[in-house]
């Protein structure tokens, strides 16, 4: 089938206009993930029209879906590279336990919390950074060592205990114009950088041709090991950020909650492939796969389903993400993975 | 030896098509036990095929016909282990990473000691059995990836001599191919020296080779195939090497390459330094190579399968270990580096597109701007309209067959993506030096006389193209030079009105230990 695509290719009239092939059609395979966001809202409208769609859980959702927003798009980083870092919410978590104890020491202060919280980021990233890009470990396996060391130095610095009283400058993101909290303006305007440095620079692009074929990549003279070092650093960096902003945001944090990050941003990465640019990791992709999700996940609580039907519901979704994405780019396009 | 009685293995017809394109369609062929046959033939001549049907891969078109042992062969032949058959492919079919004795295991019925566990000191001992049948002595435990080359070789001959054993030696077919790639002439008689020996027992041997001096060396007979048909079967004795090259290649095609360019590059040579130069110094008894690009050059680096020419514009730009290969760039030496080779105007157009060219699922566009991204960012900010705007002109002035800009690259045929690969080669900042990698793979024959034709007319003045491969035909077709490399180091260059496919093919088929044959078997 795919001989007879390229021959059906080799011999179409060369660089003619577009196909006239419905346009709304090809929009429509380009947005289905939007539509079914549409849908999935009128659905739990209609099942409880006083209780979902409400001000409130538009703002609890928002609120909620602040962390693996950030998260997403920073793991969207070494996706597109083909790698996965897995430590992601580890080094969150560190970070935000190193920084919320800076914060609340004696000799601490916000500053040094938040420069710390970014800097325990940074250090995670430039590990993996070197394991994958320098040394050549395969991203899952050395990051999923990151992920053990991360939570062991979140356990030690916090005594295994819950960090708390975080300095009121910080938990000023817990509100914000609109009702909305500042935290999640926070992070859509780091979702709009990404968004501009994945479709616009040639950062971007070499981090999708690497991704792509690292050995064309290399032939080419292209700086292989330096822009894949520089995306985990980056990505570290990220977490670090993240980790400031959930300090403020929750105004505690708990060490041991990172595996509550976990699946979500996995699950919005891999299904936002679906949508808008096919089978790419792509900014608008992610934001509303992670929006769909996180709906859906709600509408499920205020139908009352136990809290185990959301960690099933959230295995699921990644389950079913990766298959998605999987079918619809076999072939050419094909978003797989093979660790 | 006699050649009296009935043969072992009568194909009196066989027919072979792949999607209606007949590739096979052999006659009279006949394989006597006792005797080494050479099979010989250019690339796409069908021997692979053939080798596949008698193994029992293939199962040949209704209507072919055959006698192994006497009795009429029912296609496929399958279960050749069974029948007395056995194949050792070019790469030997050997895992490196497990010991020899694991090797062996893999083709044995397993000795089963108590609950079907291992019974290793039975399999050693086996196994160092079957290894001295064919003079080799090495401990079973070792790692195949430890083993010479050389030793390598004879593990997998005494694989298959073990495994036709099971049945019986005698009225057994072995068939190996290209058993002596990347040995060197003492290693070569070994491993010719143990088939001998066993054919002596009543077996058949069929080694496909392209070596003139070891056909000679261990074959009586030999079958050559062209397009698919027998051009020459029989006994070597009665066949000249002329004869046997034109039972190999067509006629000589038309020349791309016009006299005059030919003398231009002959006189730039004359003057200046070389371009680009290539030296390797080898070990001790063999000679170095030197390959030197002249500016103006168009320059073909051919050889046999195994002679190195297909990793060195690997090597040359960096993206492989070297081992020794010295790379000077006008007299300065070049560093192993991609980037470096790139900055140098050393470009590199490999063989494979899909696993070393292109971004597959990537568009048109961004496969074609990708070599030089940094003239479309300002600042970091990638100016799309004008890559696109670039993309559609090389598509125009290289005749590419694509819907846009924004297709993906994988929907292109190979000819359009092999056009788009040089494309981008020669728009990337100032090139000097193209090193091209079999540049007719895969790709129809139309595209494949355009694609030699603008290779032809890349090397101006003040550049040089160098192609390396083996397609014999587009090398004498286009180049001014060929050099072929030869086991042991040696190489031998052809020039002007010399070049052509046979000639080429002469000159690489026919070894440096030609004039000084070795010793006899035994």
């Amino acid at each position: 089938m795919k001989v007879e695509s390229e021959r059906a290719a080799a011999t179409a009239e060369p660089v003619t206009p577009r196909r006239k092939r419905a346009w709304y059609g090809e929009a429509l395979r380009k947005s289905g993930l939007l539509v079914f966001l549409v849908l999935v809202i009128v659905v739990f409208s209609i099942l409880k029209p006083n209780s979902f769609l409400t001000r409130a859980n538009l703002i609890t959702l928002l609120t909620t879906e602040a962390i693996p927003l950030t998260l997403a798009m920073a793991i969207a980083i070494t996706l597109r590279l083909r790698d996965l870092d897995v430590s992601f919410a580890a080094v969150m978590i560190a970070s935000a336990s190193v920084g919320a104890k800076l914060m609340t020491m004696n000799h601490g202060g916000l500053a040094e919390g938040i420069v710390a919280a970014i800097v325990v980021g940074l250090a995670f990233g430039a590990l993996n950074g070197t394991m994958v890009a320098f040394i050549g470990l395969p991203s899952f396996v050395a990051t999923l060592g990151t992920l053990g060391i991360a939570e062991g130095v979140s356990l030690g610095v916090t005594n295994s205990q819950i960090v708390g009283n975080v300095p009121a400058a910080l938990t000023v993101l817990q509100g914000g114009p609109g009702g909305i909290p500042w935290g999640v303006y926070i992070v859509w305007g780091i979702f709009l950088v990404i968004w501009l440095i994945f479709d616009f620079t040639t950062f971007g692009r070499l981090l999708l041709f690497i991704g792509g074929n690292r050995n064309a990549a290399v032939l080419i003279g292209l700086r292989v090991r330096m822009v894949r070092f520089v995306a985990y650093l980056a990505t570290g960096g990220l977490f670090g950020a993240a980790g400031v902003i959930l300090i403020g945001m929750l105004g505690v944090v708990d060490p041991t909650s990172d595996a509550g990050y976990l699946l979500g941003p996995l699950a919005a990465v891999f299904l936002g492939t679906t949508v808008f640019q096919l089978g790419r990791f792509n900014a608008w992709g992610i934001i509303v796969a992670l929006y769909t999700l996180a709906v859906i996940s709600m509408g499920l609580q205020i139908l009352g389903a136990s809290s185990w039907v959301g960690d099933v519901f959230q295995g699921a979704a990644l389950i079913i993400a990766i298959a998605i994405s999987h079918v619809l780019s076999r072939g050419a396009a094909a978003a797989d993975f093979s660790l | 030896m006699t050649s009296d009685g009935a043969p072992l293995l009568a194909l009196d017809r066989v027919r072979k098509s792949f999607d209606g394109t007949c590739v096979l369609d052999a006659e009279g062929i006949e394989i006597r036990a006792g005797h080494v046959y050479g099979l010989m033939g250019a690339n796409g001549s069908g021997k692979s095929t053939l080798v596949g049907v008698i193994s029992g891969y293939h199962s040949p078109d209704p209507g072919s016909a055959g006698r192994f042992h006497g009795e009429e062969i029912r296609w496929p032949l399958r279960g050749h282990a069974a029948r007395g058959i056995a194949v050792v492919p070019q790469d030997k079919g050997l895992c490196a990473e497990l010991s020899v004795v694991d090797n062996m295991l893999v083709t044995r019925r397993r000795s089963s000691a108590l609950l079907g566990t291992i019974d290793w000191k039975k399999e050693r001992r086996q196994t160092q059995a079957s290894l001295a049948a064919v003079g080799l002595s090495v401990d079973p435990s070792r790692l195949v990836s430890g083993l010479s080359p050389a030793e390598q070789a004879l593990v997998s001959l005494a694989r298959a001599f073990e495994e036709v054993r099971a049945v019986g030696a005698e009225g057994s077919l072995v068939i190996l191919d290209e058993p002596t790639t990347n040995l060197n002439i003492a290693d070569v008689n070994r491993v010719l020296d143990a088939v001998a020996a066993f054919a002596r027992q009543g077996a058949a041997v069929i080694i496909v080779n392209h070596r003139l001096a070891e056909i000679r060396y261990a074959c009586e007979s030999v079958i050559v195939l062209k397009n698919g048909r027998v051009t020459e079967n029989g006994n070597l004795a009665d066949l000249d090497e002329q004869r046997l090259l034109v039972a190999m290649f067509d006629a000589p095609k038309t020349a791309v390459a016009s006299a005059a360019g030919r003398e231009e590059s002959a006189r730039s040579r004359q003057h200046g330094e070389p371009l680009m130069a290539l030296r390797r110094a080898r070990a001790a008894g063999d000679q170095d190579m030197t390959i030197e690009a002249y500016a103006g050059d168009v320059l073909g680096v051919t050889g046999l399968v195994g002679m190195g020419q297909d990793l060195l514009p690997y090597q040359v730009v960096g993206a492989l270990p070297r081992h020794g290969l010295d790379v000077r760039v006008r007299g300065r030496k070049l560093a192993p580096k991609p980037i470096e080779a790139r900055r140098a105007g050393i470009i590199c157009v490999p063989a494979d597109r899909r696993a070393h060219a292109f971004w597959m699922a990537g568009t048109v566009y961004e496969n074609y701007s990708i070599a030089r991204i940094s003239r479309y960012s300002k600042g970091g900010h990638l100016n799309r309209k004008q890559e696109r705007g670039d993309a559609s002109g090389m598509l125009a002035t290289w005749n590419v067959v694509a819907r846009s800009t924004d297709s993906l690259m994988a929907t292109l045929s190979g000819g359009n993506q092999q056009k788009i690969s040089l494309a981008r080669a020669v728009a990337a900042s100032e090139w000097n030096v193209l090193l091209v990698h079999e540049p007719t793979q895969g790709i129809d024959v139309a595209t494949r006389a355009e694609v030699l034709r603008r290779l032809r007319s890349l090397a101006t003045p003040d550049r040089c193209v160098v192609i390396f491969g083996a397609d014999y035909d587009a090398l004498a077709a286009i180049c001014d030079r060929i050099v072929v490399l030869r086991p042991g180091g040696a190489t031998v260059e052809l020039t002007g009105e010399g070049l052509t496919e046979e000639s080429v093919a002469y000159a690489a088929m026919s070894s440096a230990g030609s004039s000084d044959r070795p010793g006899g078997a035994e």
